[in-house]
């Protein structure tokens, strides 16, 4: 899966767990946190669609790995190289 | 009158409510007494204290001469040399010969001797009109009563406080006035089974409602009470507020439910000027001006002595249909009051 | 038997709300909890749910208009008496008495307009509580003079007022901003609020959630927030004074404890609804109801039975937050805990200088209910509880 494809995915994936954020004003380099005042059952949220989707494991101590729309799609190409 | 099932509700009057608090007062305190006029061998004029001469003998259930003035004053002692009496003055009309002792002696020893006496003092008088009684018999001084500081008043209203209040006004420190309407004591009702004791600081809401508040107590209560009956046919629903101690008022309470509501009638049997629904007012507008939908409104007896024809007499005091048509009043497009 | 299905209050501010949508048809069968309706109020759109099991047999309302709490939406045959309140009086008593076609819109619009061409009468009839109505909503005095045609303005020709004019998006935001100013000014206006702080070692609880959640998939995880209210809820059923309403210048206890969570709504605001029965639930089945709450939040769709009910309320800022949240009670509320960020801190453990997850809980209490040694307490007693996770 290329960077782009899987940066796409996570756009749809934050927007279905956070349906009242706008998908074109998502700024992939800045904290969601600050960016949409994601609370921890937010992040938990997240987390939970991004581990299902793509079928890999995420510890509690990844979870700040998902901070950032750009840091996620990072972490998440690197679970799947993995996971290969 | 025996209760046998400490949980079961008991249907009573008030009188009877009356002796039994004064039975439970008299059974649990060696230091209370009971006088007044006819209280023994007649059983008192309301017929409060019948049977008590008997049962707790003369030396605690005594007659005295016809002279406000004189068993009110050795009540006052009687407090002070370490007693609790209670004192039954026939009727508040009568209390105006013992206002020197009240006024001048009860209310004020305490704060004039710094605290080292007081006055423990409970004065139990029947009040108000409607029972042809003439003018100089229908008085309603409660309100004029609750001007003097010093002074507690406390006016039961239901069959409940009738019950309950007593030991409350003999456990405070201050001289207690109890203002008994004439015309509840034949008032039936249920005794509420284990109810918490009551103090002399609240007033309580009897019916909750959302487009006006009632402020009222005393008989003039049970008058509030049908009248809000009447105006929630119409779509009104009227809190009522019994107001319970006419002195402290409990102006949270009445602040509370006036900012709900933002409407408020008072009733009281008092006339108008000078009195307690003019301070009841006050309160209301000085603190919770902004709260108001609508002016206070007031329903007091006719500015004269209480007639004595019936119809008359009616058409002076407060009535069922008079609060209601003042709160439609308040509640109306116009704005208009009464 | 027949029944009336009203506009609940959903909320000690709430005065009216505007129905946006019908969820039942007339003659479609509804079940006790099930949503009827959509009402579009100060918090968002909030989804009322029905009081019976029974059919729907007819609107009285249609979408759009904007009710008062407590108005009829719809009448209902249902099955056995009735379970709705009668009449739900509503905290902040607007006039339902009498039906919105009482008013005489030709009479009103005609007399505006001379109202207009003389200009503002110099004294005008408004009531205080109007007024001041008027200025939480935004209304000038001057439209208000024009609606009145000469009458006497009340709270309630405001209401109508602001009922008529169309609420722009940004004005949704400034209402709800509104709320919160109302409900928090009178709760600094009306309790008389004392504060109490508690720090604590967070770690076994850290440690037991990450042994817990260890090898559970992501959805089915815990989060602190949910063990922290648990606790609260326990405590604040163990300890009285804490669970209820003060109201008619009383304190009214609440039989069961009904947890408010502050949830923060993007773009400002926030909203505190409440996960119900939080004492008894389980840990697992708190977590559930709490992570539906959030995302009911966040679409927009809250069921009315969560929004008066929270009899007590835990608010935190979060990973992200400061190391003490001083809370404002949410009236008539009488105690909310405001939970700290769990920071690493240096920690004294059995005479033992040791870094420990640290983490401060504030207690604001109304002390017209309970006095400082009881709020002790009560946040000894969560800490006790979070000490010891495996009990929750």
């Amino acid at each position: 899966m290329d960077p782009n494809e899987i940066r796409a995915r996570l756009l749809t994936l934050l927007t279905t767990v956070a349906p009242d954020v706008e998908p074109l004003s998502v700024d992939p380099a800045q904290a969601l946190s600050d960016q949409f005042d994601f609370d921890s059952m937010d992040a938990l949220h997240f987390a939970a669609a991004v581990s299902e989707a793509f079928g890999i494991v995420i510890a509690e101590t990844e979870y700040p790995e998902l901070t950032s729309l750009e840091r996620a799609g990072r972490f998440v190409a690197a679970k799947l190289a993995q996971k290969r | 009158m025996q209760n046998p099932q400490p949980d079961a509700a008991v249907r009573i009057t008030y009188r009877d409510a009356v002796r039994e608090a004064l039975r439970d007062a008299l059974t649990g305190n060696p230091l209370v007494f009971l006088m007044g006029e006819d209280v023994g061998r007649y059983g008192g004029s309301y017929a409060v204290s019948k049977g008590l001469l008997e049962e707790f003998g003369p030396e605690r259930i005594r007659d005295t001469p016809l002279s406000e003035s004189a068993f009110v004053g050795a009540g006052i002692g009687a407090a002070l040399g370490g007693l609790r009496p209670i004192v039954e003055v026939m009727t508040v009309n009568f209390s105006l010969l013992a206002l020197d002792q009240i006024m001048n002696n009860a209310a004020t020893l305490s704060h004039m001797s710094g605290g080292q006496l007081s006055v423990p003092i409970v004065i139990r008088l029947a009040t108000g009109a409607g029972r042809q009684l003439g003018a100089q018999h229908s008085h309603s001084l409660e309100g004029w009563y609750a001007h003097i500081p010093g002074l507690r008043i406390a006016v039961p209203a239901t069959i409940d406080d009738a019950r309950h209040m007593l030991a409350a006004a003999l456990a405070s420190p201050d001289p207690v006035l109890l203002f008994e309407h004439l015309y509840l004591y034949n008032m039936e009702g249920e005794l509420t089974p284990g109810a918490a004791p009551v103090d002399l600081d609240h007033a309580a809401i009897r019916r909750p409602g959302r487009d006006v508040t009632l402020v009222s107590y005393g008989w003039s209560l049970h008058k509030c009470l049908a009248a809000a009956q009447t105006l929630s046919q119409e779509g009104i629903e009227a809190e009522v507020l019994d107001l319970r101690t006419l002195r402290p008022l409990d102006e949270a309470a009445i602040l509370a439910s006036v900012r709900r509501t933002r409407r408020a009638v008072i009733v009281d049997e008092g006339w108008r000027s000078g009195s307690l629904s003019a301070e009841v007012t006050t309160r209301i507008v000085e603190q919770a001006f902004y709260d108001l939908d609508a002016p206070v409104a007031r329903v007091c007896t006719a500015e004269v002595p209480v007639p004595y024809a019936r119809h008359l007499e009616e058409a002076a005091l407060p009535s069922p249909a008079g609060i209601a048509a003042a709160v439609r009043g308040v509640v109306s497009r116009s704005g208009s009051g009464i | 038997m027949k029944a009336e299905f009203r506009l609940p209050s959903l909320g000690a501010d709430m005065e009216s709300a505007t129905l946006t949508e019908w969820l039942k048809k007339p003659g479609e069968r509804v079940r006790h909890g099930e949503a009827l309706a959509t009402v579009e109020t100060t918090k968002g759109l909030i989804d009322i749910e029905s009081n019976d099991d029974g059919q729907l047999l007819e609107y009285l309302v249609v979408p759009g208009s904007k009710v008062p709490v407590g108005a009829v939406l719809a009448r209902l045959e249902v099955e056995g008496p009735s379970q709705a309140p009668e009449a739900p009086p509503p905290p902040q008593a607007v006039a339902t008495r009498q039906p919105a076609a009482a008013e005489s819109p030709a009479s009103a619009s005609a007399a505006a307009v001379t109202t207009a061409q003389e200009g503002p009468e110099p004294h005008a009839r408004i009531s205080p509580a109007a007024r001041r109505r008027a200025h939480e909503l935004g209304i000038s005095l001057l439209e208000l003079q024009r609606a009145a045609a000469g009458g006497i303005v009340h709270i309630e020709d405001v209401e109508k007022l602001a009922a008529s004019k169309p609420a722009a998006p940004a004005d949704a935001r400034a209402m709800m901003r509104a709320t919160i100013g109302a409900a928090m000014a009178r709760a600094k206006r009306e309790i008389p609020h004392y504060y109490l702080g508690h720090s604590l070692d967070f770690g076994p609880a850290r440690d037991w959630l990450t042994r817990y959640n260890a090898p559970l998939a992501v959805k089915d995880r815990l989060i602190d927030a949910v063990l922290i209210t648990k606790a609260v809820a326990l405590a604040a059923s163990r300890i009285e004074g804490f669970n209820g309403y003060f109201r008619n210048g009383r304190f009214e206890p609440a039989a069961d404890v009904h947890a408010g969570a502050a949830i923060a709504v993007r773009g400002g605001g926030l909203v505190a609804p409440a996960l119900l029965y939080a004492d008894r639930r389980r840990l697992t089945e708190l977590m559930q109801d709490f992570s539906a709450l959030v995302t009911r939040v966040r679409a927009g769709h809250l069921r009315s039975g969560e929004f008066a009910a929270a009899t007590i309320t835990v608010t935190s800022l979060g990973a992200d937050g400061v190391d003490v949240l001083y809370p404002i009670i949410n009236p008539p509320q009488v105690a909310i805990v405001g939970v700290g960020a769990t920071r690493d801190q240096a920690w004294t453990h059995e005479g033992q200088l040791v870094v420990r997850p640290v983490l401060t809980l504030a207690l604001a209490a109304d002390h017209r209910v309970t006095d400082g040694r009881a709020g002790a307490r009560f946040l000894r007693a969560v800490a006790d509880l979070l000490a010891h996770p495996e009990s929750l």
